[in-house]
């Protein structure tokens, strides 16, 4: 049921994907960057907060008219930031929420990921105070309903001997000092956040915080038109002794409060923490089966800090040795540490070894850091094994990864196929190796640009290729040979034609051309360079 | 290709600010209808104590530390308070409140929200605050009309022993 659930909503979610991928492309593609775009919107709340701040009156009586001053009369500038702060706050669900479904359709919250998402659900909570705390301050209609069911609400938990609902009976029995205690919470929470943000991304190497700017500009203009053209407006001032009838909820925050109408307030109480407390617990349950993290080889780790630098959750630190690793040829070096409690097996940090290369004098391949269950070895014997069954007019290797399209969906007479757990674990010398042993071309595939479900693994490949990162790709591989395409799971027809393509492009090579470019492609120091 | 692409994100901001903006007013919730009122019972009313105060006997003082003898034993805790509502005849509320605090020493406080249909009404309410009361210690008996979206706010003041009414 569950997985069924989650295979629902990722198709859903690749298929949104791809119409934005053709309208963005995959770097500004808004649904790679829901999390740095939530963390964008909460920079717009703080800007237009601390701006209506200003303005804002703290007490009871004058706390709506200076809301009223700032939306009718200073409409252009407080008005427009009264807007942006009520629509960025939305937006911000709205991603938040996007984001975590996301997380959980992809599966990317079990396992070592489990501290980013459980970071997230204070986060969810706060956010929401946060936003509710907003409504009160207006003190309109909708303020006073938003107060007065919050009080009840709260009222229900047997911990409170006094009804903070009595706060809020008639108009002289709310106080300024309640209202500044509010206001107080208002503001105070927003930092709170702030540090929990930066919890949230602790664990993660590279991690973003900022979307592109771009899309960053774009989302902004849109809430400026969206506040010009339906600028945020209160209801009625409060008064304790009307019923708020008729409300125009911000179905964003306030969806809650209908369902304390409609149900008791136990039950609310059990929506709420249950869901919390499910959503708490969803990373282990089941829990992720835990593949053997990596191990560091010390005779053949140099402490060169490639593996620290790309591995995606920060899993490997540099450390002196000590002990039965600190002989050998590296022995004056210090050497890389896996924190198991991190790693995720994803194998980016063989990638990344300088020393996994199978271009080796020795009978047996090995390499500074490895993972036990597919080390370099069994790539190396993959990888020959693949070449002796390319027999057709083109032979093309193509090296994929286990979170894209499956393999078996793309086979194809003159091409071979080697998953790995992601292709930033492949080293970019078996792409040398490849063709100096009778590929014509290799081909390098995985997630989507912009989704690699280990975050960056195709990253680190484009970059590899392209000389921006070590270990590079030797210079005087033929680049028409190697050809990339990322590609999701629902994209096998994209791949078998983009496959396609690059085996005619090899075709259409002239056989001269391809057999000097074959042997430019030397064996030895390609990746050390 | 790329003016399909400028007008394809121009389509994307537009259906995200309708989304924003539409689900952050719309659709209107109705929370009471217009001919409805509320009469909120609230107040925060502390029962007589459960036990007079009774002298200590000389055995009871002798058994004690000399700085610890006083002449009387006043117990600290409270009656509950029993609360009764009716409007035209018909039980609409009916609840005893414990004392708040862990010796019970404290004051029981009310909050109840009861939702009518605007237009006049037969009120009788009724509270005892002591356990050896038989009957109740403080009635009303009388009408009271609810306008429309009108909240009523009955309370009891303890320094006259009235209902009060907002």
């Amino acid at each position: 049921m569950l997985k069924l659930f989650q295979d629902t909503g990722r198709r859903a979610f690749l298929f949104a994907d791809r119409l934005a991928n053709a309208i963005f492309g995959s770097k500004w593609n808004p649904l790679y960057h829901l999390g740095t775009m939530a963390f964008f919107f909460f920079y717009i709340v703080l800007a237009s907060g601390i701006y209506i701040y200003i303005f804002y009156d703290t007490s009871v009586v004058d706390a709506y008219t200076s809301v009223e001053y700032m939306t009718h009369e200073q409409w252009y500038l407080a008005g427009i930031m009264r807007s942006l702060h009520r629509y960025a706050s939305d937006a911000m669900v709205a991603t938040m929420v996007l984001h975590l479904l996301r997380g959980f359709f992809f599966d990317r919250y079990r396992g070592a990921r489990w501290f980013s998402w459980t970071t997230g659900i204070p986060m969810l909570v706060m956010v929401f105070a946060i936003g509710i705390t907003g409504y009160w301050l207006v003190w309109d209609l909708l303020g006073q309903f938003v107060a007065v069911r919050t009080s009840e609400w709260i009222d229900w938990l047997p911990i409170i001997a006094e009804p903070t609902a009595r706060n809020f009976l008639t108009n002289t029995s709310v106080t300024d000092l309640f209202f500044r205690l509010l206001v107080v919470i208002h503001v105070g929470l927003p930092l709170m956040l702030l540090g929990l943000m930066l919890l949230h991304v602790t664990r993660l190497n590279d991690a973003k915080i900022n979307p592109p700017a771009g899309l960053a500009i774009g989302a902004t203009v849109a809430l400026v038109v969206l506040s010009l053209v339906k600028p945020a407006v209160s209801h009625e001032a409060a008064d304790l002794s009307t019923l708020p009838t008729q409300l125009n909820l911000d179905w964003f925050y306030l969806f809650i409060y209908p369902l304390m109408d409609r149900w008791s307030m136990g039950t609310v109480w059990a929506l709420v923490g249950g869901g919390l407390l499910l959503l708490a617990l969803l990373p282990w349950m089941p829990p992720k089966r835990r593949e053997p993290v990596a191990v560091v080889y010390p005779d053949d780790c140099s402490g060169c800090n490639l593996c620290i630098v790309d591995c995606p959750y920060e899993a490997i630190m540099l450390e002196a040795r000590t002990g039965a690793t600190s002989a050998g040829r590296y022995q004056h070096l210090p050497i890389a540490v896996v924190d198991e409690s991190k790693c995720v097996s994803c194998g980016i940090c063989t990638g990344s070894c300088p020393s996994s290369t199978p271009f080796r004098q020795t009978d047996e391949i090995r390499t500074g850091i490895d993972m036990p269950h597919k080390n370099i070895q069994d790539l190396h014997a993959a990888t020959r094994e693949a070449l002796t069954k390319l027999t057709g007019q083109t032979k093309v290797l193509v090296y994929g990864c286990d979170h894209g399209v499956e393999m078996s969906k793309v086979m194809q007479a003159e091409v071979a196929m080697i998953s790995l757990p992601c292709t930033g674990a492949l080293p970019p010398s078996f792409i040398v190796y490849a063709l100096r042993q009778g590929a014509d071309g290799v081909f390098l595939t995985g997630c989507r640009s912009g989704d690699c479900f280990h975050r960056l693994g195709n990253d680190w490949v484009d970059q590899r290729i392209t000389h921006h990162r070590k270990p590079y790709l030797k210079r005087s591989v033929p680049r028409e040979r190697v050809r990339r395409y990322w590609a999701a799971t629902s994209d096998h027809k994209q791949l078998v034609n983009e496959i396609e393509s690059f085996c005619q492009s090899l075709r259409d090579m002239s056989p001269a051309a391809a057999t000097a470019e074959a042997q430019d492609v030397l064996p030895g120091s390609e990746t050390r360079e | 290709m790329q003016i399909f692409q400028y007008l394809g994100q121009a389509f994307w901001y537009l259906l995200f600010i309708a989304f924003i903006g539409y689900f952050s007013t719309s659709p209107a919730y109705t929370f009471m209808e217009p001919d409805q009122s509320l009469i909120k019972l609230a107040f925060n009313h502390s029962g007589k104590l459960k036990l007079a105060c009774r002298e200590f006997t000389a055995e009871e003082q002798a058994a004690k530390p000399k700085h610890m003898r006083i002449k009387f034993d006043c117990p600290r805790e409270r009656s509950p308070v029993y609360v009764i509502m009716k409007i035209d005849g018909k039980l609409i509320f009916e609840k005893t409140i414990r004392p708040s605090g862990f010796a019970k020493d404290l004051s029981s406080p009310l909050y109840e929200r009861i939702s009518l249909k605007t237009g006049q009404y037969h009120l009788y309410l009724g509270m005892r605050d002591h356990v050896d009361t038989e009957g109740l210690d403080y009635e009303f008996d009388g009408s009271v009309t609810l306008a429309a979206s009108q909240i009523l706010v009955i309370g009891f003041d303890s320094e006259y022993n009235e209902f009060t009414f907002q």
